[in-house]
């Protein structure tokens, strides 16, 4: 199984990830979504449903990638975040640029 | 700053405004009350206020004032056209606005430089939350958004705040990368972030979006943050947590300090500092900032160069220096009533003819006329001051207002219902006395509101009604203004107050057993003891209540708790009038007056030259006078005036400078005092040196001249005060200290004397903290000294009647064995049969000297001769000694062996001479052996042969001189150093001991213990004890037998324990 799945729909692309979003990962993952970029979608959502660890490059990558979008006029949304990441990215107050979504639809908030 | 303060222009809009806020808290929370239904008269007040704020300042040029006006306005206008709903948030964030905004009133020079944009984003934030989505999305990111020099701005809700500080937190503002700090340290963000939650909470994060950069950039190499972190660890600790240096970590909020709103005066961003590139550079100019500025610049100025982090009781002092700089800026202008503007007008008219008469009757020479108008300007006088003193009055109101609000908030987060009930609002008080007022009720009243007050469903299950209720109550009462702030709450625990205070060492065990439950309670005062956050929760109080208790002190007011658990608490606040005038004592010090309160005086004492060295005493580094039963530490003033110290001259009677002193040392520019304090009573630790230490250390009081103290309390410990003089106690008017000399902590002011000249004012507690006292009382120090002092009385003194027999040779003989010394000529003596004897009423005197025995010098003819008599075996015996006599109380060891011979016990050393110890018995048996002293006291007691003693006794010497009695007669004599060991032998040997002989005072277990542990004992409930003391009052008689003794005996007297003895071992 690929360790991206990307769906697009006009300017929106849903970024599915199934790896740990940690460094490695991130360098790969970056040329994707600047691709994406290139190809016009200014409005991600990237869904962190099957990725249980993050790192610090992870999460340089996420704010990067929200930086160029809005720059780009669209905006980035993380979805399906376990518990532990949406409790770390709200506590950065990551929520208060992007939109950080829960697994289950009670923890989302816009 | 002048060009605005000067301006009159100014000053109207200021008064103007200070009337538009003065009632603002009321009707925001009467507006949040009415909820929907506006009263939109209320609303169109306020929301005047606000916009005549912002039209006043646009015209001055007060921008800032301007800004955070215009943004309140916004959000009253939205409430005013109903398209906000007023709640606690929107009244949170106006009432947050407004307080910013008399503040800066306030200050309004600084205003420009005052940091309002985290209130400008909570109104933007408010409004933005009414407005459509796009255009509310875009003011919020405009305002959280805006980035300093360096770094972003930090949002923080009061509440969170209110709750760490509440909770004792330490807040820090933490500057953090995600990359430098974690990733590369080989940790994982997730793990990181899992351990800040369990050490604390994270009230705020501002990551920098910017810095990361977007995916144009290469891979991102930093992800800075700033948290706001609350959290129990201190200053100390939080470096271990992060990791990081400790220049990115700034303390925000001190638990310790009761300040209500730290944060607004403590910007996060460095605001209006200069950009800075290099370290150094960064150290230099906040150097000459610390200079230049206001403490509360120095310290609104966190950059990120700010050296190291306040420590706890740095950030308090620097709080309390703000304190006391905002309140010296204070009101400048005061409204008075015209009708009493018109009576002081009047009065200022009887002094100008007053006056006149007073010239007229000194160019006259007229003394009639002299006296008449001096009687006149002295009434005048006392009416003007009355006058005057009225025109600062004003009422608690001012203070007392605030406080709804307050308890409101607190209720709110705490979720709990608190009825506020006011009472005596109109009573009034002294202006300086109102503002300093202020801070210690605002905390008292957040206590209650907070731990007082149980939450909800505590108060129904303990069947209280569900609303707590905070009672504040100002009244009169004695001449006194008194200030009550009651709760309804849970009360505190006396028990648990005095466990977290014998556990943090603030009290002893021993201490503790004489206190009062309200002794205990008080004990919340004690510094140290609030500081820690376990007794906040264990007692519900505490935070900081030392430090209201400093600041009552400081207005001279008293207070006391009354608490029952269960039913609630009150704090009661007892204050003079007024602060201007007040009785004091006049002291001199250094040929310098000086005035210290009343209120702070205990006692004067004078130390007679030859009880220097009884009473005073150096244990540690510092002196201590022995005050009764107490100990209290002393204060050389002349120590802390830093002046040239003289001293009289006994010979010539008049001051000389000492010049043994270094005065350079004296004025080196830290601690002067301290410093030289300590290095002086480290360089005389030996009570010995006191002879000379006049002409080495020229502060010391001269050896043969008296000393005079002043006893001083604090509320919190007593300490005693060296002074030269006392002076009298007069009225004195208090005038505040110039502001060079505001910085002294250990002066209240100055006033001026009758002759013209200024005296200082004496800061009690200030000294008390100059001089680096501590409450004695309860420290581990004092319990030393309280342990020495046991000790000491617990040596059994020897009462000794010196003689001599050749003139160089001392003797001694216990005096209890005396029983009277006759003066006596050579011829007196008879010579019969080679014994001596003399006539003494009317019977023949047999009579023993000590050559008869020992080897000494015989006694030279010609010598003023006398007789020591004492009973020996039931006869009276002279004992023949060389005048002159002496009585001294010893309480050095007895040698029993380098001298001991035949009528020598031993010997001692007595003002450094050795002094041998007569044993009288010897003597007497060795000069007439047929008395059979020994032997005959033998026989009779051969009946008892081998009977065995327990003997319980501290002093070596008794012990052994009883054990050798005991076993001369006949005894076995088991011997004990204290009650504990005599204990252990009496239950080793229960069967064989036949009675206890015991001492009264030992240490361990005394006599008295150890007797009610052998009644209570079944092995030896019927063991006969005979007590053997040296106290010999009724009342100790009475005691001893109350714990079971048998017989009661002084010592010491051979021959009545041996009878007694007899007696007990027969019956």
């Amino acid at each position: 199984m690929p360790s991206v799945h990307i769906e697009k729909d006009g300017n929106h692309a849903l970024i599915e990830l199934r790896q740990s979003l940690t460094a490695g990962f991130a360098g790969e993952l970056k040329p994707q979504i600047q691709q994406l970029l290139a190809e016009g979608i200014s409005h991600m959502a990237i869904d962190l449903s099957g990725v249980d660890l993050v790192d610090s490059s992870g999460i340089g990558l996420l704010i990067a990638t929200h930086n160029s979008l809005r720059r780009a006029g669209g905006g980035l949304r993380v979805i399906g975040t376990s518990s532990d990441i949406q409790h770390l990215f709200k506590a950065m107050r990551l929520d208060r640029h992007f939109a950080v979504e829960g697994k289950s639809s009670d923890g989302s908030r816009s | 700053m002048s060009a605005y303060e000067d301006d009159d222009l100014l000053r109207g809009f200021l008064a103007e405004a200070g009337e538009h806020l003065a009632n603002i808290e009321a009707d925001l929370l009467a507006i949040e009350d009415a909820g929907a239904d506006i009263d939109e008269e209320l609303v169109n007040k306020v929301f005047r206020a606000a916009h005549s704020i912002k039209g006043g300042s646009s015209f001055l040029g007060l921008n800032k004032i301007k800004e955070l006006a215009h943004k309140a306005e916004t959000v009253l206008d939205m409430v005013r056209s109903r398209r906000m709903t007023p709640n606690p948030e929107i009244t949170n964030v106006l009432l947050a606005a407004f307080d910013k905004l008399r503040d800066m009133l306030n200050n309004a020079a600084e205003s420009e430089n005052a940091d309002i944009w985290e209130h400008v984003a909570s109104l933007n934030q408010l409004a933005a939350s009414y407005l459509p989505e796009e255009q509310k999305d875009s003011l919020s990111r405009m305002t959280l958004l805006k980035p300093g020099k360096e770094s972003s701005p930090i949002g923080v809700s009061e509440v969170d705040l209110e709750r760490a500080r509440r909770t004792g937190q330490f807040v820090y503002a933490v500057e953090y990368d995600l990359i430098h700090d974690i990733e590369r340290k080989g940790k994982n963000v997730l793990e990181v972030f899992a351990g800040l939650y369990e050490s604390g909470e994270i009230l705020d994060c501002a990551t920098d979006f910017e810095a990361v950069g977007s995916l144009d950039d290469p891979i991102c190499s930093k992800v800075p943050l700033r948290l706001v972190f609350a959290t129990i660890l201190d200053p100390d600790l939080i470096g271990t947590l992060f990791e990081v240096d400790d220049n990115r970590i700034k303390l925000l909020i001190d638990p310790n300090v009761p300040e209500q709103r730290q944060v607004e005066t403590v910007p996060l961003q460095t605001g209006q500092a200069p950009v800075i590139e290099s370290p150094s550079d960064q150290e230099a100019i906040l150097e000459t900032q610390v200079e230049t500025l206001e403490p509360q610049q120095v310290e609104a100025y966190t950059g990120p160069a700010q050296p190291a982090l306040a420590s706890p009781r740095n950030g308090r002092e620097q709080i309390a220096a703000k304190n006391k700089a905002a309140a010296s800026r204070g009101e400048s202008t005061l409204r008075v009533d015209v009708e009493l503007l018109e009576s002081l007008m009047n009065l200022a008219g009887e002094l100008v003819l007053s006056r006149n008469q007073l010239r007229e009757a000194v160019a006259q020479k007229d003394h009639r006329a002299l006296a008449d108008s001096s009687q006149r300007i002295n009434l005048v006088t006392s009416e003007l001051q009355d006058a005057i003193m009225q025109t600062r009055m004003q009422p608690i109101g001012n203070v007392f207002g605030k406080f709804p609000r307050v308890v409101r908030d607190i209720a709110h987060a705490m979720n709990k219902e608190i009825n506020l009930d006011i009472r005596g609002k109109d009573v009034e008080l002294d202006k300086s006395l109102i503002e300093g007022l202020s801070d210690p009720l605002t905390h008292m009243v957040r206590n209650a509101a907070d731990h007082g007050i149980e939450p909800q469903e505590t108060r129904v299950r303990a069947g209280k009604k569900q609303a707590g209720t905070i009672r504040l109550e100002a009244r009169h009462e004695a001449g006194l203004v008194v200030v009550e702030i009651a709760d309804d709450g849970k009360g505190l625990d006396p028990q648990k107050i005095a466990a977290s205070a014998l556990k943090r060492g603030l009290i002893t065990q021993d201490k503790l057993q004489g206190m009062s439950d309200k002794d205990k309670i008080s004990l919340v005062f004690l510094p140290g003891l609030s500081t820690v956050e376990e007794v906040t929760e264990l007692s519900g109080r505490g935070v900081g209540m030392d430090v209201v208790k400093t600041n009552l002190d400081r207005l001279g007011g008293k207070i006391e708790i009354e608490s029952e658990p269960g039913a609630g608490t009150v704090f009661r606040i007892k204050l003079p009038l007024t602060l201007a005038i007040i009785p004091s004592l006049v002291l001199t010090a250094q040929e310098e007056r000086f005035a210290i309160p009343q209120i702070n005086v205990v006692e004067l004492l004078r130390i007679r030259a030859e009880q220097v060295k009884k009473r005073i005493e150096v244990v540690g580094d510092a002196e201590v006078l022995r005050l009764r039963d107490e100990i209290v530490p002393l204060v050389r003033f002349a120590d802390f005036l830093g002046v040239v110290s003289t001293y009289r001259d006994p010979g010539a009677g008049k001051r000389e400078i000492c010049r043994r002193r270094n005065l350079a040392d004296r004025r080196s520019p830290r601690h002067p005092i301290t410093d030289d304090a300590i290095h002086h009573v480290a360089g005389q630790g030996d009570a010995n040196t006191r002879q000379d230490r006049r002409c080495k250390d020229g502060r010391r009081v001269s050896s043969d001249s008296d000393i005079e103290i002043v006893v001083l309390t604090t509320g919190i410990m007593k300490y005693g005060l060296v002074v030269d003089s006392f002076q009298n106690t007069e009225e004195i008017v208090v005038k505040p200290l110039g502001r060079h000399l505001k910085g002294l902590q250990e002066y209240a002011g100055a006033t001026i004397m009758g002759d013209g000249k200024v005296a200082l004012i004496l800061d009690v507690s200030g000294l008390a903290t100059r001089a680096d006292l501590r409450p004695l009382s309860g420290s581990a120090r004092a319990m030393e000294l309280m342990e020495e002092a046991e000790k000491e009385r617990l040596q059994d003194t020897l009462s000794l009647l010196l003689f001599h027999n050749a003139p160089e040779e001392v003797f001694a003989m216990p005096l209890d064995s005396v029983l009277r010394i006759e003066k006596i000529s050579a011829p007196q003596i008879e010579t019969v049969g080679g014994r001596r004897t003399m006539q003494y009423r009317g019977a023949s005197l047999p009579l023993v000297t000590l050559s008869d025995a020992a080897k000494v010098k015989q006694i030279e003819d010609g010598s003023d001769l006398a007789v020591i008599v004492s009973n020996v075996q039931g006869r009276e015996v002279g004992l023949l000694g060389v005048m002159p006599v002496d009585v001294v109380e010893s309480r050095s060891a007895v040698d029993q062996r380098t001298h001991r011979q035949k009528g020598i016990a031993g010997s001692t050393i007595i003002r450094d001479k050795t002094v041998l110890l007569t044993d009288i018995y010897e003597l007497v048996e060795t000069v007439y052996p047929d008395w059979g002293v020994v032997q005959a006291t033998r026989a009779a007691s051969e009946k008892d042969a081998r009977v065995t003693l327990l003997l319980a006794e501290d002093s070596d010497f008794f012990r052994a001189q009883v054990k050798r009695f005991l076993e001369e007669d006949g005894y076995t004599v088991l011997a004990a150093p204290d009650g504990e060991a005599a204990w252990e032998l009496l239950v080793k040997d229960v069967d064989e001991i036949q009675a206890v002989i015991t001492d009264i005072e030992m240490p361990r277990l005394s006599g008295l213990g150890l007797t009610q542990r052998i009644r209570s004992d079944p092995r030896t409930a019927t063991m006969p004890v005979l007590g053997l003391t040296s106290l010999a009052g009724d009342e100790d008689i009475a005691k001893g037998k109350a714990a079971g003794i048998t017989d009661y005996q002084i010592k010491l007297d051979r021959d009545r324990l041996l009878d007694g003895l007899r007696n007990l071992l027969n019956n």
